[in-house]
């Protein structure tokens, strides 16, 4: 898990449930049965906590990565893969323990990114601050309510029956003027009822409450509190959640409606004018602060709500369908992953499906694959760019060991740019011909430069000096090409002086290069550089 | 009204300091003003602040002022030496508090896990109008 993984879950899941989200609210237009979007909105919810599981090859998307299910970006791939797989690698790092640079690649740490720690704090916080309400409530409740008197009991076992309910759950009255409600008090739910409004509310009035209450539980409705609750915490920063939450609920109550309704126990008439009663109870200012009358605006899900509970109301013939529809959809779309498969093309085809179906904006479908575009882009670049700087570093230390260990006598040269190679194989895996060009050539630099150097020192001779170049030119250059084919004579029969002058500067920028205080590239410029100066004449 | 079992009374008074519109201070001498319902400021004072010296009466003092202020405390100015009490009752104010606390855990809260009836801060008159008038049409149609 880190930073990277977490930000592609969150912006992943965003975006496939706000998909989710506008095809509800298409739907909630549209004379669809409430049951069905209801699913699809709780769907919404479901999906933001849900992770990115699988990656559908069927769709064109890439594989499935691996056992975890966090995207694993390929740098660690790569580094990982090889230090287990390549054997090469093992003997190296056995012979020569110093060079364990392999074991400690630094990578996106889960506390430096910022984002990340700012969500997660903000969401603890909030986690342990509910948690601290729901306490003191469920303290308050117990404390400061009575047991509900027997006829209420009485009449809620009857309606129990009428709606199908196992058993018929705890009804509790409050002396506070609170809207009748269902709590989730330890793992049962229970009904609290306020005293004021019961005293008023006719017998009719408060069968019609009750069976509305019974019907909640008989939904389970309490159980998705739970998922909003979660929703809320870690997705606070998302006003998708706060808008589906109020559409989630405003159909949930549809939901509760048809059920009583459907259950005959009573006419819908009267219990619109219950429902009614009860509204009016609260929107009395003796009941509720004049100064909260300001923060109220009318979003008219309450007018639909009514109409839809008089007028005479048939579920279609494809309810049924569709609502196995929706949950065959939701095996698909809960642990889908959208972003991380980079195939565009099946994006787009599922894209523009949901712009025939859900009918979204053909703009805002637009807009969403731009954006995964450019993110794409974003990652490959600086994944790329990590990586790249990364093998460069490595390469360049180990070449700085090698080099050491050759000059005091450790290793032979033999194995040296046997190792070397072995360890560009492995960093650099499957490069192009022009980077194994590249590569070459910078070692045959520097095994030159050593050369040189031990000539000079006296340790070894031309002669053996130009052969050993030789071998190592065609080792690694083949007999195709003769570069730098060292042209022996007249470079030794140079006075001494200006070779010695020549080696004191190679010296100097080895030395500068080991210390860190010059790159590896410029001392490669400066090299050749000084090798092509005619002051020199190397070539 | 429902008056609380007296062995729930330090849970409430515990609950209610937590999630009080009133600080701590403010709330003792409202327990205190409950209690006696008619008083006068020394002996609030004495009750809130038994051991302390004189100079606490400043501080009561000043929390009535301020308890006046929040429309918590009424101030009786017939006499030379005020006589304080409690414009709203311990039950109504734990009601207050239990209301407010409700209206946290609805819908549109971090914590929304009560099902609410009626989202007290949904209902909007005009809401309430246009349902009736739905209402009345439907009982006119049908009559």
């Amino acid at each position: 898990m880190n930073a990277e993984s977490l930000i592609l879950f969150g912006i992943n899941n965003t975006l496939i449930s706000s998909l989710i989200a506008g095809f509800a609210f298409i739907l909630s237009k549209k004379s669809v049965a409430p049951k069905v979007v209801h699913m699809i909105w709780l769907l919404v919810f479901l999906k933001l906590l849900i992770p990115p599981l699988l990656h559908f090859p069927v769709l064109g998307l890439k594989g499935s990565n691996n056992t975890d299910w966090v995207y694993q970006p390929s740098t660690e791939h790569c580094f990982t893969a090889h230090r287990s797989e390549n054997n090469d690698a093992q003997k190296f790092q056995d012979k020569n323990p110093a060079s364990n640079t392999l074991r400690q690649l630094p990578y996106n740490s889960f506390f430096t990114s910022p984002l990340i720690v700012l969500s997660v704090s903000v969401s603890f916080l909030l986690a342990i601050w509910s948690l601290y309400r729901i306490y003191t409530f469920s303290r308050l409740v117990s404390t400061c309510s009575k047991e509900a008197p027997e006829q209420i009991l009485k009449l809620a076992t009857l309606l129990a029956e009428q709606l199908k309910i196992g058993k018929s759950p705890t009804i509790r009255i409050c002396s506070a003027n609170i809207s009748p409600m269902v709590w989730m008090q330890f793992l049962s739910p229970i009904i609290i009822l306020p005293e004021k409004l019961i005293k008023t509310l006719s017998d009719q009035d408060l069968k019609s409450i009750l069976a509305h209450e019974l019907a909640h539980i008989k939904r389970r409705d309490y159980l998705v509190r739970y998922v909003e609750w979660l929703c809320f915490i870690l997705f606070w920063w998302n006003p998708v959640v706060w808008w589906a939450q109020r559409h989630l609920r405003a159909i949930e109550e549809i939901c509760c409606d048809e059920l009583v309704l459907a259950s005959n126990s009573m006419n819908p008439r009267d219990y619109a004018q219950a429902l009614l009663s009860t509204m009016e109870f609260f929107a009395n200012p003796v009941i509720r602060p004049p100064a909260m009358a300001s923060e109220i605006f009318s979003d008219g899900l309450l007018e639909r709500r009514f109409k839809m509970i008089i007028q005479k109301h048939t579920t279609g013939n494809f309810t049924f369908l569709a609502r196995y529809a929706v949950i065959a959809a939701a095996f698909v779309l809960l642990p889908m992953s959208l972003i991380v498969g980079q195939d565009f093309k099946a994006v787009e085809l599922r894209l523009s499906r949901a712009v025939e179906h859900g009918e979204i904006n053909k703009d805002q479908a637009a807009a969403m694959l731009k954006t995964l575009h450019q993110f794409d882009q974003k990652k490959d670049q600086s994944a790329k760019k990590q990586i790249k700087d990364k093998q460069e570093r490595l390469y360049a230390e180990m070449e700085e060991k090698i080099y050491l260990l050759v000059k005091n006598g450790e290793m032979s040269k033999q194995d040296a740019a046997q190792k070397l190679e072995g360890f560009r194989k492995e960093l650099y895996g499957e490069k192009t011909k022009m980077d194994v060009m590249v590569a070459r050539k910078n070692r045959y630099a520097a095994l030159e430069m050593e050369i040189h150097q031990r000539i000079i020192d006296g340790e070894i001779s031309k002669k053996e000096g130009q052969m050993k170049l030789e071998s190592v030119r065609k080792e690694l250059f083949g007999e195709e090409k003769t570069i730098k084919k060292i042209p022996a004579k007249k470079e030794y029969q140079q006075p001494k002086k200006r070779n010695a002058k020549l080696a004191a500067q190679e010296k100097e920028i080895m030395t500068l290069v080991k210390e860190g205080k010059m790159s590896k590239g410029a001392a490669k410029r400066k090299l050749e550089n000084l090798q092509k100066d005619p002051q020199f004449k190397t070539k | 009204m429902l008056s609380y079992p007296n062995e729930s009374k330090p849970y409430v008074a515990m609950i209610m300091k937590i999630f009080s519109a009133l600080s701590n201070s403010e709330l003792a001498i409202m327990e205190v003003l409950w209690e006696a319902d008619r008083i006068t400021a020394p002996e609030i004072r004495v009750q809130v602040y038994p051991d302390a010296a004189k100079s606490q009466h400043g501080t009561v003092q000043k929390l009535l002022q301020r308890l006046e202020e929040k429309g918590f405390v009424l101030r009786d100015k017939t006499h030379s030496l005020h006589f304080f009490s409690p414009r709203i009752s311990r039950d109504d104010y734990a009601a207050n508090q239990i209301e407010s606390l409700v209206d946290r855990l609805g819908s549109g809260s971090i914590a929304p896990l009560i099902t609410n009836l009626i989202e007290r801060k949904r209902i909007s008159s005009e809401d309430i109008k246009s349902i009736r008038e739905i209402l009345d049409k439907d009982n006119g149609g049908r009559a």
